[in-house]
């Protein structure tokens, strides 16, 4: 059963902001998003959070806690480390792509240059996620 | 004496140490201005989405220009993190058949359907870094690619084996090269516009990986006939599978 997701976003830039909630705003299928600026932020929602997101997108490179250190701080709490997370990045470096998936993760998108493209990518893995049973509800 | 070689010593040390901070710097600063890159890419769609009603065929016509510039720019910082790299990190040792892994590496780019590209012979099984492999074969087949100017174009991989190295050649049928750019080609941003694609990066790549292995790189040409690329990599303990 196709169902709607919660997704936490972090990402700091605002144009990107921008992108993703155009992205979703032409899907036929509505989404409940919240936004985070940084990991810090992130993980002051995710603390007082009632109910849990299904989904994280997460940015890496980002001002105060940044992805990676925000991923190995959820994946070592019990109640958080459940939550799949994709990340969302403009940076294909190997050093941060191992570094990823030994924290675990649940995808690793490169940003691609144009916006039709990441339209695409954005929509293929919220469709996918969108069939999925989660740990928490 | 003594003194002269610490101070010898001191002074690779220092240049070592520049020459990583400079890498370092040309790879943050290139990761950077391509997120930017992003932005603007996004923000113009959203402009010729939005508004092309309302802007006329003209300026259509340059917001097209400007996504075709900002392409561009992407694959020069691309290149740019790519030429970073190498060497930055240590190489690591995969076993590769490179029957399989040039098969894949013509797969996966882009090429017209009027030329064609083939093997001839056996390539060998050899012990390498995949992806600073896969940077030499990636960039010289899709220059030979590039090069074409022939209705049906027709590029050969090949290699012949002596006792220290293995040679490998790279054929193509195109334009060619004259002689005073035989050296010049290898030098970091120099192109022949040859393809509005072109960085001027992809030989420089080429040579900086082969460089890491001892391997030479040379080419024999001729104007309007074509050109063969030939580079060699030498054989060891380590990298003969």
């Amino acid at each position: 059963m196709r169902k709607s997701l919660n997704i936490l976003l972090v990402e700091d830039d605002m144009i990107e902001i921008m992108k993703f909630n155009r992205t979703i705003s032409k899907l036929a299928y509505p989404h409940n998003i919240v936004e985070a600026k940084n990991g810090e932020e992130a993980l002051n929602i995710l603390y007082k959070y009632e109910s849990l997101p299904d989904l994280i997108l997460l940015d890496l490179n980002m001002p105060k806690i940044n992805g990676l250190e925000f991923l190995s701080i959820i994946r070592k709490n019990i109640q958080l480390k459940y939550i799949p997370t994709v990340i969302l990045t403009s940076s294909n470096d190997h050093k941060d792509v191992s570094e990823c998936h030994q924290l675990g993760i649940a995808g690793y998108l490169v940003k691609p240059l144009k916006f039709a493209d990441y339209s695409e990518s954005i929509k293929t893995v919220l469709d996918y996620w969108c069939f999925n049973e989660f740990v928490q509800a | 004496m003594l003194n002269i070689m610490r101070q010898k010593e001191q002074l690779l040390l220092k240049l070592k140490n520049q020459n990583e901070q400079l890498n370092d710097y040309a790879h943050l600063v290139s990761h950077d201005l391509k997120s930017s890159l992003r932005s603007l890419s996004a923000l113009l769609s959203w402009v010729k989405e939005d508004c092309s009603e309302k802007i006329g065929e003209e300026s259509i016509c340059n917001l097209n220009l400007m996504e075709e510039k900002i392409e561009k720019m992407d694959q020069f910082l691309e290149d740019i993190i790519n030429y970073s790299e190498i060497g930055g990190t240590s190489l690591k040792i995969n076993t590769i058949d490179l029957n399989v892994k040039v098969n894949k590496i013509i797969e996966s780019l882009d090429i017209p359907k009027n030329i064609n590209v083939v093997i001839k012979g056996k390539l060998p099984v050899l012990k390498a870094d995949a992806r600073r492999l896969r940077q030499v074969f990636q960039n010289l087949i899709s220059n030979a690619v590039n090069f074409n100017d022939k209705e049906v174009g027709l590029v050969e991989i090949g290699v012949e084996e002596t006792e220290g190295f293995y040679t490998f050649s790279i054929k193509d049928f195109g334009q060619g090269i004259p002689k005073e750019y035989h050296e010049k080609i290898f030098n970091t941003f120099t192109t022949l516009g040859y393809h509005e694609k072109s960085t001027g990066m992809g030989l420089s790549i080429v040579k900086r990986v082969l460089d890491l292995y001892g391997g030479e790189i040379w080419l024999e040409s001729e104007v309007l006939k074509g050109s063969t690329f030939y580079f060699t990599l030498p054989k060891n303990k380590a990298n003969e599978a």
